[in-house]
């Protein structure tokens, strides 16, 4: 599992990653998908992510719908249009930033 | 696999509201997270009390309280434009408060002779003198006493809040 340190610079991003790709989600969903993904590597924290999705919904970047299920109130997260132009920029933010650190770190491509 | 009951659900908002999550939003989702949770790992005859303390702990790294502060920094506080140390925050709260006079006291001895410029450099020195004693008694007031701005902490500038104070533990 990488340390929490490496993974909350990325939480925004692999949120906005995961709205592309799916249409709704929700919390728990998200951090479910994300174990998954990574095959337990990656384990995204609710004290991590509620309040990024908050913060997400505060800047318009993505929408919320709740759904009742019983006294239970689930709220769903979509991606807004502004949303998906941030992702994009943070892509390509992420990926020159990967390449950066490959060259700094002089760290050779693997090949599986 | 357990199904969550209405008086469960109303226990866990019950403890979360009492712990310090207010933010009806993040309340909603913490529930329907634990719930979730609960649902997805908790045999049919299992504990329901004894597992949500035994999982709640995961949620935070000292309180849960602490997700609701973070929610509300989060939120409130975009787009910062500096963070400062206390020192450097009261060093400019002081720049602030003495430039005017500064630029007062200037325009006053530009104008020496008249009765005017005088008394205009008088009024700007006084009250130089008095955003000093007010930055002093903001930098010297001991932490018992529960200072605007306590030792340590660090202040955020944004645009909307202008200024949060970030005590750290």
């Amino acid at each position: 599992m990488y340390s929490p340190e490496l993974i909350k610079g990325t939480l925004k991003t692999i949120v906005l990653k995961l709205l592309v790709d799916n249409t709704k989600m929700y919390g728990y969903e998200i951090t479910q998908r994300v174990k998954e993904l990574t095959g337990d590597k990656i384990q995204i924290t609710e004290g991590a992510l509620y309040p990024t999705l908050h913060a997400l919904e505060a800047d318009g970047l993505v929408t919320a719908e709740v759904e009742y299920i019983g006294k239970r109130v689930r709220k769903y997260y979509s991606l807004s249009v502004a949303g998906k132009t941030r992702f994009q920029e943070k892509i390509s933010e992420m990926a020159a930033f990967m390449n950066t650190m490959a060259l700094l770190l002089d760290i050779k491509p693997q090949i599986n | 696999m357990t199904t969550i009951t209405d008086q469960q659900i109303d226990f866990i908002l019950g403890d979360l509201k009492g712990k310090g999550i207010t933010t009806e939003s993040l309340l909603n989702n913490l529930v329907d997270h634990i719930c979730s949770i609960i649902e997805a790992n908790l045999p049919a005859d299992g504990d329901f009390e004894q597992y949500y303390n035994a999982i709640l702990p995961s949620f935070y790294k000292q309180d849960i309280a602490e997700l609701e502060r973070a929610t509300r920094l989060l939120v409130k506080v975009r787009r910062p434009f500096a963070l400062l140390s206390r020192l450097q925050f009261i060093a400019l709260l002081f720049g602030c408060a003495i430039a005017p006079c500064l630029i007062g006291i200037i325009l006053g001895s530009t104008v020496t002779g008249t009765a005017g410029g005088r008394s205009l450099g008088t009024v700007m020195v006084w009250l130089t003198l008095y955003a000093l004693l007010i930055v002093l008694v903001i930098w010297t007031t001991p932490d018992e006493l529960d200072p605007l701005i306590p030792r340590r902490s660090k202040i955020l500038l944004a645009a909307h809040p202008f200024v949060t104070i970030l005590p750290t533990r």
